[in-house]
């Protein structure tokens, strides 16, 4: 069950998209993004579907990998799924029963909202996939650099989140210890009811939490051992590099997204 | 007893990160065995314990435990649970009750126990890890490193498992701390434990304490059988990048040399005794 989260999981291989420059991927992630909420009808919808399967190609990522990202949020889809299915008032109404009313707008609503969470983490799970957690810090600090001088600390924030994405396998790996040590010992997470299972928690949480800040303590040390002092006149060993296939890639976004929210506009005034 | 055969096990099958860590190992542990198993880091040694634990379930092979067979390992494990306790490495790492007395106490209270008899079980397993008196209402995380790891190690102790396993458990300890936690591991052979199974990749530690000891080299079992036959295969344990105990080096070497020594020393307190022969006999 750990083993299914791909956030923060490099898949290893040649592909155009683990080649690009992380910069380019993650402004790639944020138009997809905007892609994705702005699509309403069918077309559009499809047009992003389209885009995402012509990515995934591209990342030579097997698509098991990128699916296996879906598993944790079943849940929140289901809810999401549910609760437009009898939440949505307008339209055809297709069946009712006691206070559930079903209306052909809310099948509609459900069902898009349904495929854009899917594309959505489907979409950006591809980037942490392609990208590397230190090229994915190294794009972000470039990112937000500019805001420097409006006292945005990048250099800090992108070194919290190399560290968060560094320490998830670790500490995944952990709890898989912790479990299987308190297993032998005897305990059952398995059974009796919602405040056992809850209390059962503990001797799996409390070495986890101890472990973690023992690991940060450590790691606070090391960092300190090696002069580290924040990102003044810090270089990097591996100087980001925008090249052509980066330019295209985000032309390519640009031109798609600026087409969707045409598409949207002139809907609105009512042109289409 | 516990009759392992043909276990394989791979991490991650099917994927580019995809790492066999078992390939095809049989092991038998007979009631009474003091068993060092000895392997380089990523040989399997980690990976086979926890399939003798119950908590791994392996692709392949078939367990027995005391003579019955198991064809599905989910039966088998339940069986081999209740029988093995396991040591993980660092086990200090997994202490989370307020004192030490409850931390003792989580295992024997899972078995279901009754209170006179966990209080027993707790006191006896701090007694047999040398730990004070004194220590048991204390919380577990104001002690020291090697306070805490018999701590760990009396929680596993105190659930009286048949067979205990422990991994690497000296790992990071003074040489005073190893010689007393083997020193307690022979104590608790036989007596409280029927088996014990002794992870390592010293040899020092497997010399002084085991009788018999399996070799894992990647992945496989490569030889079995008792400490000194091991220990005189010398060259085939330097060509898996293991070693023989640094007496017997020395020893071997002095025979070379042209003394005349006992063959298959591997203690120190043996060699000190083969060399004070040696010198009495030439007065």
């Amino acid at each position: 069950m750990l083993r299914d989260i791909t956030l923060g999981q490099y898949y290893n291989t040649a592909s155009p998209l683990h080649a690009m420059d992380p910069r380019t991927k993650i402004l790639g992630v944020i138009f997809y993004m905007v892609i994705l909420f702005t699509a309403s009808t069918v077309w559009e919808y499809a047009l992003a579907a389209i885009f995402t399967v012509f990515v995934i190609k591209v990342s030579r990522v097997p698509v098991r990998f990128i699916t296996r990202g879906l598993k944790p949020i079943v849940i929140i889809m289901l809810f999401t799924l549910v609760l437009n299915l009898f939440m949505t008032s307008g339209g055809k109404e297709l069946f009712h029963w006691w206070i559930f009313r079903v209306t052909d707008l809310g099948v509609e609503t459900a069902v898009k909202m349904a495929v854009r969470l899917v594309m959505l983490i489907m979409g950006t799970s591809l980037l942490t996939l392609t990208t590397s957690p230190i090229a994915l810090t190294g794009g972000i600090e470039r990112l937000l650099s500019p805001f420097r001088k409006i006292g945005v600390p990048s250099h800090e924030i992108a070194m919290m989140m190399s560290i968060a994405l560094r320490f998830i396998p670790i500490l995944m790996e952990e709890t898989d210890k912790i479990i299987k040590a308190q297993t032998s010992r005897g305990a059952d997470f398995e059974s009796g009811n919602l405040i056992q299972r809850v209390k059962a928690m503990v001797p799996i949480l409390v070495p986890l939490f101890v472990g973690a800040f023992r690991r940060a303590d450590e790691l606070a040390v090391a960092m300190e051992c090696r002069c580290y002092n924040g990102g003044e006149g810090r270089t990097s060993l591996r100087e980001l590099r925008f090249r052509r296939v980066d330019g295209g890639a985000l032309c390519a976004c640009v031109i798609l997204t600026a087409a969707m929210a045409a598409l949207k506009i002139l809907r609105m005034v009512g042109v289409l | 007893m516990i009759e392992l055969k043909n276990i394989t096990y791979t991490y991650n099958p099917g994927e580019p990160s995809a790492r066999v860590a078992l390939n095809d190992v049989s092991l038998t542990l007979a009631d009474g065995d003091f068993v060092g198993l000895i392997g380089h880091t990523g040989s399997g040694k980690s990976t086979l314990v926890q399939i003798i634990a119950g908590l791994l379930p392996p692709l392949g092979g078939t367990a027995s435990v005391d003579g019955t067979d198991f064809s599905e390992y989910k039966a088998a494990a339940k069986e081999l649970r209740k029988k093995v306790g396991l040591v993980f490495q660092y086990p200090e790492h997994q202490l989370f009750e307020e004192t030490v007395y409850k931390d003792i106490a989580f295992g024997p209270k899972n078995q279901k126990l009754t209170e006179d008899e966990i209080d027993l079980r707790v006191r006896e397993a701090a007694r047999r890890v040398r730990l004070e008196d004194g220590l048991l209402e204390k919380s577990p995380f104001d002690l020291s490193g090697g306070q805490k790891r018999r701590v760990a190690i009396a929680g596993v102790v105190a659930m009286k498992p048949e067979i205990l396993i422990l991994d690497e458990p000296t790992a990071g300890l003074d040489p005073s701390g190893r010689d007393e936690l083997l020193g307690m591991l022979k104590e608790l052979h036989g007596d409280w434990c029927k088996t014990i199974v002794l992870v390592s990749h010293s040899m020092e530690d497997i010399a002084r304490a085991a009788g018999t000891a399996a070799v894992m080299n990647g992945g496989r079992l490569v030889m079995n059988g008792p400490v000194e036959e091991i220990f005189s295969r010398g060259d085939e344990l330097r060509s898996m990048g293991l070693n023989t105990p640094q007496i017997t080096r020395i020893v071997d070497g002095l025979i070379k040399a042209g003394l005349p020594l006992e063959k298959g020393i591997f203690t120190v307190e043996a060699a000190a005794d083969s060399i004070e022969k040696l010198v009495r006999s030439k007065r």
